[in-house]
């Protein structure tokens, strides 16, 4: 599993360099994001922007990653290809996860938050 | 189920006009079977979305028989049977492994967006999925064998697919 990570002010930038979180690949991604999340800043980004398809193992191991942070840290997502979105959509994880367009705007205070 | 294809992946045409595709039920079985269908689906002439909406359906379907028909662990085949009767397409996909719990589907469950994300659950997602991608859903049990059946339709107008901003 490829992933690279980043840090930048108040933001841990993980991407997950693969066309797929999948079952294949979930149990890989979740341990292997274990050790990348530890004791890291406030925020962390997940850019999705290589990631073809994700399936439910691939979320469920999303969900995982959100209680190994636990509830004073924050997982947000960046960079959906249409067919993730979907996914989200479809199981209304949409509804409970903060996704920005692109990682410019998960970096970027909002335009209007001011 | 029939013995003759014991490769990956290989189709095999039966004379109702059914595509066979045969695979071991693995990971990587559920790989080359959806992108194997997928393939043959865009010759039938689906859209993107028609191909998002079957590729997802199917992966979770088919995880579901690696993960819990085969308990992730017992060795087995699997077999996606797909018939073209446009505009909807009959998928069929059978195994040998244990039968689903009570002899039904499972409901599945979507995102509680009353909970925080942390609190939600990790798992519950592909039946949720399959049931709002799939029409006709249908489990049986016949003999030693699982069959479950559903349809897609081509060209269907998908409200999630709509315009919602994320």
């Amino acid at each position: 599993m490829n992933l690279m990570s980043d840090t930048q002010g108040d933001c841990l930038i993980i991407k997950v360099a693969e066309p797929r979180i999948d079952a294949a690949a979930a149990v890989e991604f979740k341990d292997s994001m274990r050790g990348m999340v530890e004791d890291g800043p406030g925020r962390v980004v997940l850019d999705l922007g290589d990631v073809d398809s994700i399936d439910s193992s691939g979320l469920g191991a999303i969900v995982a990653i959100m209680k190994m942070i636990g509830p004073d840290r924050k997982l947000e997502l960046c960079a959906l290809s249409n067919k993730v979105k979907t996914v989200f959509r479809l199981t209304r994880m949409d509804a409970v996860v903060t996704i920005h367009n692109a990682l410019e705007d998960a970096l970027s205070p909002l335009p209007h938050a001011s | 189920m029939a013995s003759e294809a014991r490769v990956p992946g290989i189709v095999a045409r039966v004379p109702e006009g059914e595509v066979v595709f045969q695979l071991p039920a693995t990971n990587e079985g559920v790989r080359t079977g959806v992108m194997n269908v997928s393939r043959l689906i865009r010759d039938f002439g689906a859209s993107e979305d028609d191909l998002t909406a079957i590729e997802l359906a199917l992966a979770e379907v088919l995880n579901n028989v690696v993960e819990h028909a085969y308990d992730g662990t017992v060795e087995g085949d699997m077999e996606i049977r797909v018939d073209n009767q446009a505009p909807d397409i009959h998928f069929r996909i059978l195994d040998s492994g244990r039968p689903m719990p009570n002899g039904r589907l499972p409901r599945g469950s979507a995102a509680d967006a009353e909970l925080e994300d942390f609190e939600q659950d990790e798992g519950g997602y592909g039946l949720y999925m399959i049931r709002q991608l799939a029409r006709k859903l249908r489990y049986s049990r016949e003999g030693h064998h699982n069959q479950l059946s559903f349809r897609i339709r081509l060209g269907s107008e998908r409200h999630w697919e709509s315009d919602v901003a994320l």
